[in-house]
């Protein structure tokens, strides 16, 4: 057959079939609407959930190997290494208060919302304000509010209280103020105890291999009980998930399977005129392959739109927030509809190439 | 007249009918099982989340600032199984009582100070007027705490952290001067946490070589809860007496803390808030998604079943004719098409609701490695879906077969 009366052919074909090849396209973007929807969430998952597990905590501390402390620059050393999503420094010492020694907490208060603890009153809104562990409440009431003493060898700083804190923790039995506030209790200046880093699950291996690189000086732990803890969790998510796509690609493929079977099935009088007029095997076996290219081509654009649509819906009504589409989406959409609409059309068109020309147009 | 025209409808489109019926067991199917997976996905997520530690801490009261110095207080050892006997008891799944003290580690010539522990690493033990035992000890709390080599069981040996093990240069097997007394390092524990630098070893040992028979310092328990909701938050100070006992009756974290510290004489029992506000986060988000693909599923699968009925539909269009030409009515065509949609749609959820056990248990084995429970009230959601999307997929083909004209069909130029 000509290039010419095959274009001429095809397209005089799609346009009388408009109706079914829409259905068949219809069918194929719906499977591929849904296999990029789960694709898109299940990519997505990883990243909200990890979010969410975020609040768990830092995943490795970053201590000075032999005693000492760090100078506070570490802290931004850290932050630049790739997969740190968050670091922030704290200092330690003790002070006297009402004649009691306790533990001294300084740390950087803008973290503090991201931490979990629970708050009573309200954080420090300036230099010389502190929180007090809840266990120290019955011994500073009613000083909410009051300015105590706090003694540090022959260092005296005057501290207002602005609240309480809750962390089911060593916490509850401390005194929680700035790094600033903290220094200028002990006389210290710009040093840290620990650093409280925060590395996403994803990169996890590899960040904390570039930490203990990048600062030999320092012991690099990971905190076993919320890294491996955060693992698990994000695999098995991941599983639960991959597990329902499969079944909904299958569900879907059924579908279209039987769509594109039915059409070709209405079509073996056509597949019969052809052979009786002389059309070879291969240009019968070309008609259909670019019908069930055109098909599986529209289906798995318009499929992309909707799944990606759909996946945006479900992240924002699961977590409250678009997720970024993988970049591999559209071809992983493109190439569902073309492998789904040729697979099922082959099988159909192979089995009206194989009947008899005479039995089908006898209309039997 | 109707079932001849059904039976012979199925049995001339066998392969066709087949193909529905399993589409909508199928669609069916990961419903009933994305269903069943939401009932239980708190619960299986809930224990999950129990790695990242304990949820709730025990201390002893403390009046006043003597507490932090000086003066130690104790909770009572004889308290600890007395946990399981309060109103949330099943859904305590870890106890873990401890004692601190301080000691001074000698190791050769090298010497440290360290906080040395004493604790139950999994200890089997009665529960408190009911039959069976119930393990409680660090493992059932911190279950991710890697421990090399064995925990001790007398007071001849020493677990170490592993911070501290490196500091001391020494290995298991090696021995210690605990102050004056010689003990074995039986296992390294390795945390990440401020664990790494402390010693362990067993409570009752402890207890006796510090004249604290029966005295333990804190204890952490880890507790199944109830997502926290706002109202929860409130302080139970200030609840009115419903919201109370609604509060009371409920697993909440801080319910459930309250409940812990009636039965620990003088002691203050605190909600770990890190972990426990967000577990009702991520669970949450969690239930939200499932919900959200069974409803994807659903529209999918009742789409795909349309399709594929008026595929079936359109192979039919000369017989539908010859029906109209032999006289069928519009109520004919209808029930005819209906009934057929009911049988595949009965059919078919039926099919998916079988189908859903076997695929709700299997999700369940290999990703919580448990299986799921199966409700028997499924069937009915099942069967009911089921006809429900067969229904709806033949409104489309019905509106399509009264508009069939019997001449023109069954001329052939349609």
């Amino acid at each position: 057959m000509k290039k010419k009366r095959f274009l001429h052919f095809f397209l005089r074909s799609a346009a009388q079939r408009k109706g079914r090849n829409l259905m068949a396209a219809l069918s194929v973007m719906l499977a591929v609407a849904v296999v990029t929807g789960m694709v898109g969430i299940t990519s997505g998952v990883r990243e909200k959930l990890g979010a969410e597990l975020r609040a768990y905590g830092a995943n490795v501390l970053v201590s000075p190997a032999k005693g000492g402390s760090f100078s506070k620059e570490i802290i931004s050393r850290i932050r630049n290494i790739r997969g740190v999503d968050d670091a922030s420094g704290q200092y330690f010492t003790v002070a006297s208060i009402r004649g009691h020694e306790v533990e001294v907490i300084g740390l950087e208060l803008d973290k503090f919302r991201k931490m979990g603890w629970k708050l009573f009153g309200r954080l420090p809104g300036r230099e010389g304000e502190m929180l007090a562990g809840i266990n120290l409440k019955t011994g500073l009431k009613p000083a909410e509010g009051n300015a105590e003493e706090l003694i540090h060898g022959d260092l005296r700083r005057e501290m207002i209280l602005s609240g309480f804190i809750e962390r089911g923790g060593p916490e509850d039995s401390a005194l929680i103020m700035s790094l600033g506030d903290a220094w200028a209790v002990s006389g210290a200046s710009d040093v840290i105890d620990v650093v409280l880093v925060r590395v996403s699950p994803s990169a996890f291996e590899e960040a904390v291999r570039q930490l203990r690189v990048t600062l030999p000086d320092a012991s690099v732990k990971s905190v076993r009980q919320v890294a491996s803890a955060e693992e698990s969790l994000l695999s098995k998510i991941r599983l639960l998930m991959l597990l329902v796509t499969a079944i909904v690609v299958f569900a879907s493929s059924i579908s279209v399977a039987s769509t594109m079977a039915a059409n070709v099935f209405e079509r073996r009088e056509e597949i019969g005129l052809m052979k009786a007029l002389g059309a070879k095997r291969r240009d019968i076996g070309a008609f259909f392959f670019a019908e069930s290219l055109l098909i599986g081509a529209a289906g798995g654009f318009f499929g992309c739109l909707f799944g990606v649509a759909a996946a945006e819906v479900i992240s924002m009504g699961a977590f409250g927030t678009f997720i970024r589409p993988a970049f591999y989406l559209p071809a992983i959409s493109l190439l569902t509809g073309l492998l789904l609409s040729l697979v099922s059309g082959y099988f159909p068109v192979r089995d009206a190439m194989r009947s008899d020309p005479a039995v089908i147009l006898r209309g039997e | 007249m109707i079932t001849r025209l059904l039976r012979k409808s199925f049995y001339n489109q066998k392969k066709a009918m087949a193909l529905m019926i399993v589409s909508i067991a199928v669609g069916t199917a990961l419903t009933a099982s994305l269903l069943t997976l939401s009932f239980e996905i708190g619960g299986k997520v809930s224990k999950e989340l129990r790695a990242f530690g304990a949820n709730i801490l025990v201390e002893p009261r403390i009046e006043g600032l003597a507490g932090l110095s000086g003066l130690r207080r104790y909770l009572r050892s004889e308290d600890v199984m007395k946990v399981k006997t309060i109103f949330w008891r099943h859904n305590i799944l870890g106890i873990s009582p401890l004692l601190e003290t301080d000691a001074h580690i000698h190791a050769g010539d090298r010497s440290a100070e360290a906080r040395l522990i004493g604790g139950w690493y999994e200890k089997e033990l009665p529960l408190p007027g009911e039959a069976g035992t119930f393990t409680a000890g660090i493992k059932t709390v911190s279950p991710s705490w890697s421990l090399t080599g064995r925990w001790p069981a007398d007071a001849g040996g020493v677990v170490l952290g592993s911070s501290l093990a490196a500091t001391l240069g020494v290995k298991i097997g090696d021995e210690l001067l605990f102050g004056d007394r010689t003990k074995k390092v039986e296992g390294i524990l390795d945390t990440g946490g401020r664990e790494d630098d402390q010693a362990f070893m067993d409570l009752v040992s402890l207890q006796q070589e510090n004249r604290l028979e029966g005295k333990i310092s804190r204890v952490f328990i880890g507790a199944l809860t109830t997502p926290m909701e706002e109202f929860a938050y409130k302080d139970p100070a200030v609840m009115s007496k419903v919201e109370y006992e609604k509060w009371y009756c409920t697993g909440y974290v801080t319910s459930i803390a309250k409940q812990v510290e009636e039965v620990f004489g003088n002691s203050r029992a605190k909600p770990v808030w890190q972990i426990a506000g967000t577990e009702g986060k991520v669970l949450d988000r969690l239930k939200a998604l499932i919900y959200l693909l069974c409803g994807v599923v659903l529209v999918a699968s009742s789409i795909g079943v349309s399709t594929t009925m008026i595929m079936s539909l359109l192979r039919r269009i000369e017989e539908i004719g010859l029906l109209k030409a032999m006289g069928a009515d519009r109520g004919k065509i209808i029930a005819i098409f209906l009934s057929e949609a009911g049988i595949i749609g009965l059919a078919g959820g039926f099919a998916g609701y079988l189908l859903s056990m076997v695929v709700s248990e299997y999700i369940g084995v290999r990703v919580f490695q448990s299986g799921l429970q199966q409700r028997g009230s499924l069937l009915f959601i099942a069967l009911g879906s089921a006809v429900f999307i067969a229904v709806l997929g033949t409104v489309l083909p019905i509106r399509r077969a009264l508009r069939i004209r019997p001449g023109v069909v069954l001329k052939g130029s349609e």
